[in-house]
C-alpha cells in the first residue's frame, strides 16, 4: 500500500470573489507532484492552507499522517517551504539571514547551506537588497533545503529564474528524491518544468481540482483529437475538452483515447481522425477553455 | 524567542545613533527654554522606547517579513511574546542607563543640580511605568492592524496622551476649589515614596502582560497573507 506524505481532503477556502471547492489530492512518499494551474487558479491558496498560513472553512490536511493545524510547528520542522514571493530583512546580509532562519530548525545544516549558496552562486556577504529576484529565489531554495526536509513545498520556485538555473534546480529536485523518502509538491505555470521532473500532476482551475493522477497515465490516456468537420457530431464534441471548431475541422482533448475510439466508430464507422500526443501545456489550455465556456468533460 | 529578540535589536542597531541625536537636540532645546530639565530628560527617554517599539513593526511591514516569521516553525504567540519581551528589555536598559547618568550628574554636578538629579533618579520608575502603560496601548493596535494602518492611530494616542495630561490637570484645577486642590497635592507629596517605586512598576507590568494577552488574540486572528 502506498504511503502518502501529504493528503488534502475536501479543502474549502472562501474569499469574497474566489473560493477553493473541495480540493482533494494526495502525494505519495518519494515522488514529485507538479501542481499546475493558471494564475489565480488557487495554487498558492492551497499551498498556504497546507502550510497552515491561511485558515480554511472545511476539509482536512494531513502531512506525514498528522493534522496540519494541530502539529504546525512539528510539521514545519520537516518541511522546506518556498513562497511565491520572497520576504527577507532587506538591510541584512545573506549570511545573517541564513543564521537567523537556521536558528529555528533543530536539523539546520550550516555547511550544506553554504554549499548550496556556492552552488547557486549567491554571495553570502551581500545584503538582501543587493540581490536580484532570481538570487532571492535561489537563497529561498537554499534556506528551504538546509534543514534536510522530508517534504518540499515550493510555490512557483522557478519563475523569475533563467533557463540554466531552472534546469539546475530541476536536477537538484531529482537528486533529492533519490532517497525515496523526500517528496516535493511543486507549483508552477511553467508546465515544461513540471513535465520534466514530476511523477504526479494535479491540475487546478478556478479553485477546483480537475485532474490529479500520475503523469504517465495522463500523457498516455489523454490525446488531442483532430478531425474534419464532416465527422463532427455533438455526442463526440461533448467528450472533447477545449473544443476548437474552425471552417474545415475541429480539435479537442480526450481523457480516454480507447473510449473515444469506440464512440467515434459507433457514429462514423468509416470516419478518420488524427491523434496527437498531448503536452501538459495543451491540456491546461484546453481545460481552461472549457472552464471559461462552462463545459465539463471530466467528472 | 531569543532569536527574535536579538533580531529586533540587530535590525535597528543603526537607529540608536539617530535617536541619541534627537534626544540631545531635545535636551538642549528644553534646557534653553525651561528650568525643568529633569522632567524633560524623563520624557525624552520615551524617544528610545517608542522608537524601538514602532521601528520593529515598521521593519516587518516594510519588508513584509511577518510572512516570513509566521511560516517558520514557531507559534504565532511566540512572535508576540518576543516583541513584548524586546520592548521590555530595551525599556529596562534605557532606564538603567538614565539612572546611571543621573547618579553621575549628581556626583559630578553636571547638567542638573544635585537635588534635581536625585529627583530625576527617583522619577525614573514613574517614567518607566508610564511608558510601559503607553506601550501596552500601542502594541496591541500594531499587532491587530500592522504598522502602516496603526500609524495614524498611534500618532493620535501619542499626541493625545501628552496633551491630555496638562489639559486634565488644568481641568481638575478649575473643577476643584484651589485650596482643596492644594491639599490633594500636599497629601500626594506626603505619601512615602517607597510604595510608589514598587506599586507603580508592578501595576504597569500587569497592564503590560494583559496587553500581551490581547495582542496574542489579535495576532492569532490577523490575516498575514
Amino acid at each position: 500500500m502506498e504511503q502518502y506524505i501529504l493528503e488534502v481532503n475536501g479543502l474549502v477556502k472562501r474569499y469574497k470573489d474566489f473560493s477553493l471547492e473541495k480540493v482533494t489530492f494526495s502525494l505519495p512518499e518519494g515522488y514529485i507532484m507538479g501542481f499546475i494551474g493558471q494564475n489565480g487558479a488557487g495554487k498558492s491558496t492551497t499551498i498556504k492552507a497546507i502550510m497552515n498560513l491561511v485558515p480554511f472553512e472545511a476539509g482536512d490536511i494531513k502531512i506525514f499522517g498528522l493534522d496540519n493545524k494541530d502539529h504546525t510547528v512539528e510539521l514545519r520542522n520537516k518541511i522546506g517551504y518556498v513562497s511565491e514571493e520572497q520576504y527577507f530583512y532587506e538591510k541584512m546580509s545573506v549570511d545573517w539571514t541564513g543564521k537567523f532562519i537556521g536558528s529555528f530548525y533543530p536539523n539546520w545544516d550550516q555547511h550544506y547551506f553554504e554549499k548550496l549558496l556556492n552552488q547557486f552562486k549567491v554571495e553570502k556577504t551581500k545584503k538582501i537588497k543587493e540581490l536580484s529576484k532570481g538570487m532571492k529565489v535561489k537563497l529561498s531554495m537554499a534556506l528551504a533545503l538546509a534543514h534536510h526536509p522530508k517534504l518540499l513545498i515550493l510555490d512557483e520556485p522557478t519563475s523569475g529564474l533563467d533557463p540554466v538555473i531552472r534546469n539546475e534546480l530541476l536536477e537538484l529536485f531529482l537528486d533529492l528524491i533519490q532517497d525515496e523518502k523526500t517528496s516535493i509538491l511543486f507549483s508552477s505555470h511553467i508546465t515544461s518544468d513540471i513535465e520534466k521532473v514530476a511523477d504526479y500532476i494535479t491540475i487546478i482551475n478556478d479553485g477546483k481540482v480537475i485532474i490529479s493522477e500520475d503523469k504517465h497515465g495522463i500523457l498516455e490516456n489523454w490525446g488531442i483529437i483532430k478531425a474534419e468537420n464532416s465527422y463532427f457530431h455533438q455526442e463526440i464534441a461533448n467528450k472533447l475538452a477545449g473544443l476548437n471548431k474552425g471552417d474545415f475541422g475541429y480539435s479537442g482533448a480526450t481523457p480516454d483515447l480507447e473510449a473515444f475510439e469506440v464512440l467515434f466508430r459507433k457514429i462514423f464507422p468509416q470516419g478518420k481522425y488524427l491523434v496527437e500526443r498531448i503536452t501538459l501545456d495543451e491540456l491546461l489550455l484546453r481545460i481552461v477553455k472549457d472552464s471559461e465556456e462552462n463545459v465539463a468533460i471530466i467528472s | 524567542m531569543w532569536q527574535l529578540l536579538v533580531k529586533d535589536l540587530i535590525i535597528q542597531k543603526n537607529n540608536f545613533p539617530q535617536n541619541i541625536i534627537v534626544f540631545v537636540f531635545m535636551v538642549i532645546l528644553f534646557s534653553l527654554s525651561s528650568n525643568t530639565i529633569g522632567i524633560m530628560l524623563g520624557s525624552a527617554t520615551f524617544i528610545f522606547i517608542y522608537s524601538f517599539a514602532m521601528r520593529t513593526f515598521y521593519e516587518d511591514d516594510k519588508n513584509n517579513t511577518l510572512r516570513l516569521l509566521v511560516s517558520l516553525p514557531l507559534k504565532k504567540k511566540t512572535i508576540v511574546y518576543a516583541r513584548y519581551f524586546a520592548v521590555l528589555v530595551v525599556s529596562l536598559v534605557i532606564t538603567l542607563v538614565f539612572a546611571l547618568a543621573a547618579v553621575a550628574m549628581k556626583s559630578y554636578n553636571i547638567l542638573l543640580a544635585p537635588e534635581e538629579a536625585l529627583a530625576f533618579l527617583y522619577s525614573l520608575p514613574f517614567y518607566l511605568s508610564l511608558y510601559m502603560i503607553l506601550c501596552a496601548v500601542f502594541l496591541p493596535i500594531n499587532f491587530k492592524l500592522g504598522y502602516i494602518k496603526a500609524a495614524s492611530i498611534n500618532r493620535f494616542i501619542f499626541m493625545g496622551f501628552f496633551i491630555a495630561i496638562p489639559v486634565m490637570l488644568n481641568f481638575l484645577k478649575n473643577l476643584i476649589p484651589f485650596q482643596r486642590f492644594q491639599n490633594i497635592i500636599s497629601s500626594l507629596k506626603n505619601i512615602p515614596y517607597s510604595p510608589f517605586i514598587i506599586i507603580l512598576p508592578i501595576l504597569s507590568l500587569i497592564i503590560y502582560l494583559v496587553s500581551m494577552v490581547i495582542s496574542v488574540s489579535f495576532f492569532r486572528r490577523r490575516q498575514i497573507f
